[in-house]
């Protein structure tokens, strides 16, 4: 079947305007949703990042791209304390949402306002619809759940294609379907933020392109948080894109953060110019 | 730190079109040159050759131009690679367009045929020299955009030059103009002398357009080195 892409991005102003650092890159945000601040993280003894200071815009997308092995992972989970389920994680500096900082909330609290979906879609072994309610029944929400299932499908684009087979197990669902379930599962919730870690990597051309469209229909109300080693991916769907990199002794660091368009287009850093250029990676 | 470790299929693709285009200002330039030549001889044969060969450098002017479009899809390029692709279509136009200016010369020869010249030719070989001189220069930057500190300074010598030349062309045009009202029989020729003076002006257009692309390739800023000179309406 041919789909009609309608993933041409027309750039909205920014509602929460930017103040300059000293660099031009963008450094500071007016009412940032999600905040690190002289940001370590350690695994056992090991520093996997160093002094990471980022500030997440509300209902904008911000990419964070690198190499492999640059912390990337490692910073998005920090938001949401997945970081907490690895035994050996120990974080230095603050994490701040909504300037609250999230060591100050509970861990329960913060995983429902600041959602994640992951590389490979991972869809509970039940139906569609007790995917979507698991979220909502578990947070002990006592809304029309039928409502709550088909909104979030709705608002995941999935709607349409499993209506009618809401009783199915999940895992019958293609790949694409899956991720999207996911999402729905995850926005059943309302957050605030989602996270996602490669949301696209595991998924065919066109599953890709409709996981992008909704990244951007849901920017309007979610602020997204989305790690891609795809840079045509980032630069499509991104209003501002963050570039870490290992340095020394194979530490993660956060090289340079800005626009979109100066990100891919002219980054100011000669290490984020080789990278997005596919000279180092 | 993270290694260098190039892009060498986009690198030798890059590398290859750069020496295309240099081949394809080349052949630009000779043409040019010729052209000039074959006016101030009279040497209609070569006039005629020239025209007829247009099409070549027409072709190889489109060669250049999917050869670009073509790493672009297949390399997916950013940043500064992105920025020479693109830029390498444009200047490959004004190349073409420049070997189109230098074949409407030629045009204008057998126009005026064998009639001997109403003038003596003193500020079109000026204008000339600096048309050749501004096309070098320009293009030369823009293969050169690796050299920043360089290549920005060529660039914007050029507007020097382009004031020269529009200059001379509006001296050339006032020239004839004088002259040819108070003589009617000098307007056939003399209209077509002032063509031959505004094709030269045109080609250092383009070798300016040539160079606020190499700017961009070199900052990713698109800069306008001059505005529409309209002086000699004044």
């Amino acid at each position: 079947m041919v789909q009609t892409r309608t993933s041409i991005k027309s750039k909205q102003k920014s509602s929460s305007s930017p103040e300059k650092g000293s660099s031009d890159s963008i450094t500071s945000f007016n009412d940032p949703v999600l905040e690190a601040t002289n940001l370590h993280v350690y695994y056992g003894k090991t520093l996997a990042i160093r002094n990471v200071n980022i500030q997440v815009p509300k209902n904008k997308v911000v990419s964070l791209i690198g190499p492999s092995g640059c912390g990337k992972s490692t910073l998005i989970r920090c938001f949401n304390r997945m970081n907490d389920t690895i035994r050996i994680a120990k974080i230095d500096g603050e994490i701040f949402y909504n300037k609250t900082n999230v060591y100050d909330l509970d861990p329960a609290e913060v995983r429902y306002k600041i959602g994640m979906v992951f590389q490979k879609p991972n869809p509970f072994p039940k139906s569609v619809y007790e995917n979507v309610a698991f979220g909502p029944k578990v947070n002990g929400i006592k809304d029309d759940m039928d409502e709550i299932v088909m909104e979030s499908l709705k608002r995941a684009d999935l709607w349409k294609e499993v209506k009618d087979r809401l009783k199915e197990n999940a895992y019958g669902l293609s790949g694409g379907q899956q991720q999207r379930l996911c999402i729905a599962r995850a926005l059943a919730v309302n957050p605030a933020v989602i996270l996602m870690d490669e949301p696209c990597s595991a998924l065919d051309p066109i599953s890709t392109d409709r996981i992008e469209d909704l990244i951007k229909e849901l920017s309007s109300s979610v602020t997204v948080l989305i790690v891609t080693h795809n840079m045509q991916q980032a630069a499509r769907v991104s209003d501002y894109a963050a570039c870490m990199m290992s340095g020394k002794e194979q530490v993660g660091e956060l090289i340079e953060y800005g626009e979109v368009n100066q990100i891919f287009g002219n980054p100011k850093d000669k290490r984020t110019e080789d990278y997005v250029t596919g000279r180092i990676g | 730190m993270r290694k260098y470790q190039g892009r060498k299929s986009l690198d030798l693709a890059l590398l290859e079109i750069d020496t295309k285009i240099t081949v394809l200002s080349s052949q630009v330039q000779a043409v040019f040159k010729d052209s000039m030549k074959s006016f101030y001889n009279k040497d209609l044969k070569r006039s005629q050759k020239i025209i007829e060969e247009d099409i070549l450098i027409n072709n190889f002017s489109k060669e250049v131009e999917t050869q670009a479009i073509e790493i672009i899809r297949d390399q997916a390029p950013l940043a500064s690679d992105m920025r020479k692709l693109t830029s390498l279509i444009f200047v490959s136009q004004e190349l073409e367009r420049i070997a189109d200016y230098s074949s409407g010369i030629c045009k204008i020869n057998l126009k005026i045929g064998d009639e001997p010249f109403i003038t003596k030719f003193e500020k079109i070989p000026k204008m000339e020299k600096i048309a050749i001189k501004m096309l070098k220069d320009s293009i030369s930057a823009f293969c050169n955009a690796s050299d920043m500190k360089s290549a920005s300074k060529a660039a914007r010598d050029l507007i020097v030059q382009d004031d020269e030349i529009d200059h001379l062309n509006s001296q050339v045009q006032k020239d004839l103009i004088k002259r040819m009202s108070r003589a009617p029989k000098l307007v056939k020729q003399g209209t077509y002398i002032i063509w031959i003076a505004h094709n030269l002006e045109r080609i250092a257009d383009r070798s300016t357009n040539i160079a606020e692309r190499t700017l961009y390739v070199i900052s990713g800023d698109s800069a306008v080195l001059t505005p529409y000179d309209d002086s000699f309406y004044d």
